[in-house]
């Protein structure tokens, strides 16, 4: 697609694990098994799904966090897993993460001012003077007083904490940024502040989000388009409207009808799947999905669904579609 | 003759002695379960959700304490129980489920061991224990519960650990059932899952249930009256279906309002400003006045009581209409 920001082609990550007491054949975790997907400027896409489903895998990969196994990762064109490591450094600029944990990523032994000037240190950008002023507009830029730069973030709340996390992730004035899990540690009043916060963010400074959540109303919220994730693929993909209203994957619907929503007098189909989520050691032949499917047929047991296209922009990998 | 209810707790006073002060994590908590009933007590972190089912329990850790209140188990009163009587309302007449298994769970038993040694303590002889424990995992849906239960607590996942530890809570058929966050560490599907056999034990059982969530949306799903909880107190309380139609108190609204909803996704959200006071030192007054958005004068001076409004529903609050 012309003009994309992010354009993932195939990207997987195959683990080894570790061989069993007897030293059996290695085996191999498929985490991400060839995931594809375009990101244009200014947009959200949603990744979402439940653990191991390789969401955050699949965000680290783009970082190069985590070196790929196979796949392409353009990011404004240029091919990233082939830049030599100079040019990688210089891209990596334009894209940062912010993750979880506010208080399992942010250096205990740092004031703020520090930890958001870090970026500009290692980039050296400005002075030292230029950065402490940057550090406070970067403050302020998330809704805190500049006179926090001087605290430590034990001092901090998880709001205030994930305020820092998210300035220290701007420093650089990225492109795209990869948000991992950035309210699920947080209570809903908090999570409402911050959600606000980055959906402001966006529209001041034209950011482009890849937001992975474990709660699909979360992503249902700040996404413009969503891709579910099960066992390491992407089983539909689509724009937020169409996932939510018109979900066409068995495993969207599921996942649609088990979130407790706090309403009552909301009337939903309720699509309870079998079992539980298959080990990533023994995928499942056929669709992935298929022991836990509601409307499971023969072929799904055989055959791997191909994705295939049920609405503008709107594709799922089913055989139930054909 | 009246049936008193099947829990009744009055004036819970639960606090902390630290180095920098007395921590009232619940002050002044009252609140009954019927017979049958599911009763959601709902809350953010640190509100005293928590506290107070380990309360009523007697299992708060020291230096925590209950200073004061009643807690009234089909009439008899929990706090005048001495350990080993305490000990045998916990084992028979009040299940537990928390939301790690392995808080409950031995590790270094198997699963079947850990149920029949609860059945044994009710009577009868090993082998009925064992097909007790067995017939308890098939209660609890786990799948090949006769090859299952020789399992160890680390052999299974999370979601079926979840239904060892309410198979171990219910071996002993009890009338109050406490879950503290029971689905909250599990997968969505594997939430639904649990939430939808809860809901078919409570109500084939006559079970009373003190659902302990953070999740609104799982009160609406499970329970029959909630309780909302803020900084130690009680400030609104009634029928579920009633609260999400109509909050009366600021603080439910905004909860209720702060979470993504299909109706609005992609819209601002509402959002509570600031954090929950520090509990060694309350303020003076209401204790969401400081963050509430319809905050009068006297809100600052004078703490608002849990008042009636209408048959069932309670507030705490004198602006709220």
């Amino acid at each position: 697609m012309a003009g994309a920001l992010l354009e993932v082609q195939g990207l997987a990550k195959w683990f080894e694990a570790a061989p069993g007491w007897l030293g059996r054949r290695r085996r191999v975790i498929r985490a991400v098994d060839g995931v594809s997907f375009a990101l244009q400027p200014g947009e959200t896409l949603g990744l979402v799904g439940e653990s191991g489903c390789g969401k955050s895998t699949t965000g680290r990969l783009i970082l190069r966090l985590i070196e790929p196994s196979a796949g392409q990762i353009r990011l404004e064109g240029r091919d990233l897993l082939g830049l030599p490591s100079r040019e990688l450094w210089a891209a990596r600029r334009r894209m940062q993460i912010v993750f979880q944990d506010p208080f399992g990523s942010l250096n205990p032994r740092m004031r703020v001012g520090r930890i958001i000037a870090e970026p500009l240190a290692i980039y050296g950008e400005a002075d030292a003077a230029g950065r402490s002023r940057r550090v406070g507009e970067l403050l302020e830029l998330v809704g805190l007083d500049a006179a926090y730069a001087e605290r430590y973030p034990h001092e901090l709340s998880g709001g205030q904490r994930q305020r820092i996390g998210i300035a220290a992730a701007l420093a650089l004035a990225p492109a795209l940024i990869v948000a991992d899990e950035p309210v699920s540690a947080l209570d809903v009043s908090v999570q409402a502040q911050v959600l606000n916060l980055l959906m402001d963010l966006r529209a001041r400074l034209g950011l482009t989000y890849l937001f992975i959540s474990h709660d699909l109303h979360v992503v249902l919220h700040m996404s413009d388009r969503v891709a579910v994730m099960y066992l390491g693929e992407i089983v539909e993909i689509g724009p937020r409207d169409a996932i939510h209203r018109e979900p066409r994957h068995p495993y969207t619907r599921v996942l649609l009808s088990a979130v407790p929503v706090a309403d009552p007098g909301l009337r939903r189909e309720r699509v309870v799947p079998i079992g539980e989520v298959a080990s990533p050691l023994a995928m499942p032949a056929g669709c992935r999905f298929h022991p836990r499917c509601p409307f499971v047929m023969a072929r799904c047991r055989e055959e791997v669904p191909a994705s295939r296209e049920v609405g503008a922009g709107h594709l799922a990998a089913c055989h139930l579609l054909d | 003759m009246i049936v008193p209810p099947l829990l009744e707790v009055s004036g819970l006073r639960t606090e902390f002695e630290t180095a920098r002060g007395t921590i009232l994590a619940v002050d002044g908590v009252s609140f009954t379960i019927e017979r049958g009933e599911v009763l959601g007590l709902v809350g953010e972190s640190g509100c005293g959700k928590s506290v107070t089912s380990l309360s009523i329990l007697r299992l708060v850790p020291p230096p925590g304490r209950v200073a004061a209140g009643r807690i009234l188990l089909e009439g008899e009163d929990l706090l005048a129980k001495d350990a080993e009587a305490m000990r045998r309302v916990r084992g028979a007449r009040i299940g537990m489920v928390f939301q790690e298994p392995m808080t409950s769970l031995n590790p270094v038993f198997s699963i079947g061991d850990q149920i029949a040694a609860a059945a044994l303590a009710h009577g009868g002889g090993r082998t009925a224990a064992w097909r007790r424990a067995v017939e308890m995992l098939q209660l609890v849906q786990v799948p090949s519960a006769r090859e299952r239960v020789g399992d160890y607590p680390h052999q299974l996942s999370g979601g079926l650990r979840q239904r060892a530890m309410l198979a171990l809570a219910l071996v002993s058929g009890p009338r109050l059932l406490i879950a503290d966050e029971p689905t909250t560490a599990l997968d969505v599907t594997i939430q639904a899952q649990i939430l939808d056999l809860l809901r078919r034990l409570q109500a084939e059982r006559g079970m009373s249930v003190l659902m302990i969530t953070h999740d609104l949306g799982v009160v609406a799903e499970l329970c029959h009256r909630v309780a909302v909880i803020y900084a130690g107190r009680i400030v609104e309380m009634g029928p579920v279906a009633r609260i999400f139609e109509r909050p009366l108190h600021p603080y439910t609204r905004g909860l209720l309002r702060c979470l993504p909803h299909p109706s609005r996704f992609g819209r601002p959200l509402f959002s509570i400003e600031g954090v929950p006071p520090d509990l060694r030192r309350t303020p003076v007054g209401c204790r969401f006045a400081p963050r509430c958005p319809d905050v009068i004068e006297s809100c600052r001076r004078v703490e608002p009581a849990l008042t009636e409004r209408e048959p069932g529903h309670s507030v705490a609050c004198p602006v709220s209409t």
